[in-house]
């Protein structure tokens, strides 16, 4: 069942002075069903993160429309946005984008706070996330006091806690070590397999394989999408290189 | 080469100007104000005016005052300035600078941030120099002249305290320099500030030292140790804030965030836990901000009673048209009936009437000043105009001897009446008034620079939080919610600390206002009201300076 509907999207970014326009996007058109996983990839400054940005109501496109369970998100008010986002949507980002000053257990459990959540139903919804994710024993810790996976995880935690419909990942193994990406890589297809929608930016042609369908960008357009079916990931590990050196040698599909 | 250096510091000074222009802003006020001072001190048309010396004496005192204050607190700016840079040189440094490259580049930013200030500052400081002698004259009673003061002694002794300031703050920032530590800064980042400590003991300790600052302010009975007390008083209370503000902040945040209830709200939850995380910096410069409010509350409260209560003083000090004070009399009807004659005759010459001639006892106040055994007063009352009972009082003439008036068994020690007097009031009272304004007008000006740099230091700390609060899913207004909560926590503190030292401070203000004859309902009364107009004032800076603050954290 189809759960995001991108259609035509474009995106130009005026800047303040000079008045030079820049096109990040300048047609994108996909849909994304419930319960897959798809990776986005592209050159960088082909629009990934604008992409997600718009998708995430943290920006608006210029054209075009994003339909979410048929609802359209548009224009959203600043305020029905953020709510929005905070219900609907869980984030992991490349920096983690976790708070020094809460503990592991209270920076998961911040969308519940803003959203007004009562205290025992937080902390009811904590424990098998946090266990999950194997963080269990961090939760009194700060961020500053464990590694980059931890946090990441943490991240994922605190996107999860709300069960949202879609976790939107922009390079999410971008700073962590090849053992950590992998333990995060198989976290996704793990709450990918209980179900969850997953929608992930990444460089990485490793991150990718573990997808069930990637995407690629280019010039600000699908240029691209290979589906694994029932392909191993090796395979699909080759065909993803493939396409790759396709657009970098500007190849016709 | 040297152009080079040049470049460079005028390029960080633009580069830091949201930091450097209040500085130099305030600096500037601060010469200008300290030019002032030292101008009418030393002026000598004033010096030769009916009172003018005892004013000149209150100024010297209170150029002291000022020119250790202004040392200690833009000593302290600097310092705090110097430090948050610590990063940008760390980053000169990796770059391939070496430190006496450093060194000459802050050598120029200093010197040029100082040279500005104090040139715009002699500049401002001579245009208002007009204005303050004008105000000087009106306090005094005299006809209001115009006058602009280029004084070369003034300038040169204003020279001579920022030069020497300058000095010491450069030697300050090299030390700073010298203990940049490249391998810590290249680390700092990462580290974020740890949850301090709860320190019990800190916080007994500070409570401890309020209630004996506080106890010595309301348990001092002699009017002259007032004084002394006040300062020692003051030290415990400063010590005591210090070490309360410290310590209780962090206590009374934990307390809040063991409230689960309470903490696990928008409202609280990342206000209490982010101004958790800086007490231990923040604690300081709140506790400034609360001593320093006193001293302007103080300052002001003070002045402003001088200023309301100068008229019920000069009656209280001359409850009658003439006082004639004798002593040693043995026979007083006698005497008044003596005084009474010549009174009237006087007033017979001027052509007014007698109404009233009567024996009084001493105030408290004259009978600790009095140092001759047996004084009495004798109170005349006429009628007529001002001007006429002064004529009349000229006239009154009382047989002396040796200097002092005696007659028969009586010395008459003195003959004064208000109009005489009150031209001395004035000039004491005045000179009080006077000091008071302009004391007070520079810790405001500390306060208020206090202030904004908390704010600005604190948006630039909480912009990244509110960046990831945004995407996580709060919006602008529980945003401005949020930082609303923290700021008044953080800024209300101080003022509510403040309004109680002062209540605390009022019994021994009464006492010295009562030197001056001033009493306790003008000394109460005017205390309120510059408590509230203070409050007023302080809420106008923090929600100027809180804009400053939404704009910082706002910008993407
Ligand atoms: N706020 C902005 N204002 C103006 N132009 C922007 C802005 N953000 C992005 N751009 C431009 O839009 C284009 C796409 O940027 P985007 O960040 O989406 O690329 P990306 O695919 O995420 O790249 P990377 O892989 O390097 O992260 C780039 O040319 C970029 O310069
Ligand atoms: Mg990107």
């Amino acid at each position: 069942m189809e759960l995001l509907k991108v259609e035509q999207v474009k995106k130009i970014y005026t800047t303040k002075l000079g008045g030079s326009n820049v096109q990040a996007l300048s047609d994108i058109t996909f849909s994304i069903d419930r319960g897959e996983y798809v990776a986005i990839m592209g050159e960088s400054g082909s629009g990934k993160t604008t992409l997600l940005n718009i998708l995430a109501t943290l920006d608006q496109p210029t054209k075009g429309k994003i339909l979410l369970e048929g609802k359209e998100l548009g224009r959203l008010s600043e305020k029905k946005a953020a709510k929005f986002r905070r219900e609907q949507l869980g984030f992991v980002f490349q920096d983690f984008n976790l708070l020094d000053t809460l503990s592991v257990k209270d920076n998961i459990l911040l969308p519940l706070v803003l959203s007004g959540y009562p205290q025992n139903e937080m902390m009811k919804r904590i424990k098998p996330i946090a266990a999950r994710l194997h963080i269990s024993d961090l939760l009194e810790k700060y961020p500053y006091e464990i590694s980059g996976g931890q946090k990441q995880r943490t991240a994922v935690a605190r996107g999860l806690i709300m069960n949202p419909k879609l976790i939107l990942a922009d390079e999410p193994t971008g700073a962590l070590d090849s053992h950590a990406a992998l333990q995060l890589l198989d976290i996704f297809a793990e709450i990918n397999r209980d179900g969850q929608t997953v929608l992930m930016v990444t460089h990485s042609t490793e991150a990718a394989s573990h997808a069930k369908r990637v995407l690629f960008i280019k010039d600000g357009m699908v240029y691209h999408q290979l589906y694994r079916g029932e392909r191993s990931r090796e395979e699909m590990y080759q065909m993803i290189t493939n396409v790759l050196t396709a657009i970098a040698t500007g190849g016709e599909r | 080469m040297k152009a080079l250096y040049k470049k460079l510091a005028i390029q960080n000074l633009t580069k830091n100007r949201t930091v450097y222009i209040p500085y130099i802003m305030a600096q500037t006020l601060m010469v200008a104000l300290f030019y002032d001072l030292l101008f009418l001190e030393g002026n000598k048309k004033i010096l030769y005016l009916p009172g003018g010396e005892t004013i000149q004496q209150t100024l010297a005192y209170g150029g002291l005052l000022m020119g250790v204050f202004v040392m200690i607190f833009l000593f302290y700016v600097n310092s705090v300035l110097i430090k948050q840079r610590k990063k940008e040189f760390g980053l000169y440094r990796v770059l391939g600078m070496e430190h006496r490259h450093l060194k000459k580049v802050i050598f120029y930013e200093t010197s040029i941030a100082n040279a500005v200030s104090f040139v715009l500052g002699i500049i401002s400081g001579i245009v208002f120099s007009g204005l303050m002698y004008m105000i000087l004259l009106k306090i005094l009673g005299e006809k209001a002249a115009l006058a602009f003061g280029i004084s070369g002694e003034a300038i040169w002794y204003t020279l001579l305290q920022f030069g020497f300031l300058f000095l010491v703050v450069l030697l300050y920032n090299y030390r700073q320099l010298k203990k940049v530590n490249l391998r810590e800064l290249l680390q700092e980042h990462a580290q974020g500030d740890r949850e301090p400590k709860t320190k019990k003991g800190l916080m007994i300790f500070g409570i401890i030292c309020l209630i004996i600052g506080y106890g010595i302010a309301l348990v001092v009975r002699n009017i002259f140790a007032s004084l002394i007390w006040f300062f020692v008083a003051a030290i415990f209370v400063i010590i005591g804030t210090y070490a309360l503000f410290t310590a209780g902040s962090i206590i009374f945040l934990k307390k809040i965030k063991e409230d689960k209830e309470k903490y696990y709200t928008p409202r609280y939850f990342t206000a209490v836990s982010g101004l958790l995380h800086r007490m231990k910096r923040n604690a300081a410069g709140l506790a400034g901000i609360c001593i320093l409010s006193t001293m302007i509350l103080v300052t002001c409260a003070m002045s402003v009673s001088v200023f309301f209560g100068q008229q019920h003083a000069i009656r209280t000090i001359f409850p009658s048209d003439i006082i004639v004070t004798m002593s040693g009399t043995s026979d007083p009807q006698q005497d008044i009936e003596y005084i009474k004659g010549q009174a009237e005759k006087a007033a017979q010459q001027t052509g007014i009437s007698v109404k009233e001639v009567k024996l009084s006892d001493l105030s408290e106040v004259e009978k600790s000043m009095t140092l001759v055994e047996g004084t009495q007063n004798v109170q005349i009352e006429l009628s007529g105009s001002d001007e006429e009972k002064y004529e009349c009082s000229t006239r009154l003439e009382l047989n002396t001897e040796d200097g002092s008036y005696t007659y028969q068994s009586a010395h008459f020690i003195s003959k004064q009446s208000p109009q005489e007097g009150a031209q001395s009031i004035r000039a004491t009272y005045g000179g009080f008034l006077f000091l008071g304004i302009f004391l007070g007008a520079m810790f405001m000006v500390a306060t208020v620079l206090m202030i904004y740099y908390k704010q600005i230091s604190e948006g630039y700390e909480d912009r990244q939080r509110y960046v990831i609060m945004k995407k996580v899913g709060m919006n602008d207004e529980e945003v401005r919610e949020s930082i609303q909560t923290q700021v008044l926590l953080v800024f209300f503190l101080p003022l509510v600390m403040a309004a109680v030292h002062i209540l605390a401070a009022l019994k021994i203000m009464v006492q010295i206002c009562g030197i001056l004859s001033i009493g306790f309902g003008t000394v109460f009364l005017c205390t309120i009201g510059t408590v509230l107009v203070f409050s007023l004032i302080y809420k106008g800076v923090y929600k100027q300076t809180a804009k400053v603050y939404y704009t910082i954290v706002d910008q993407q």
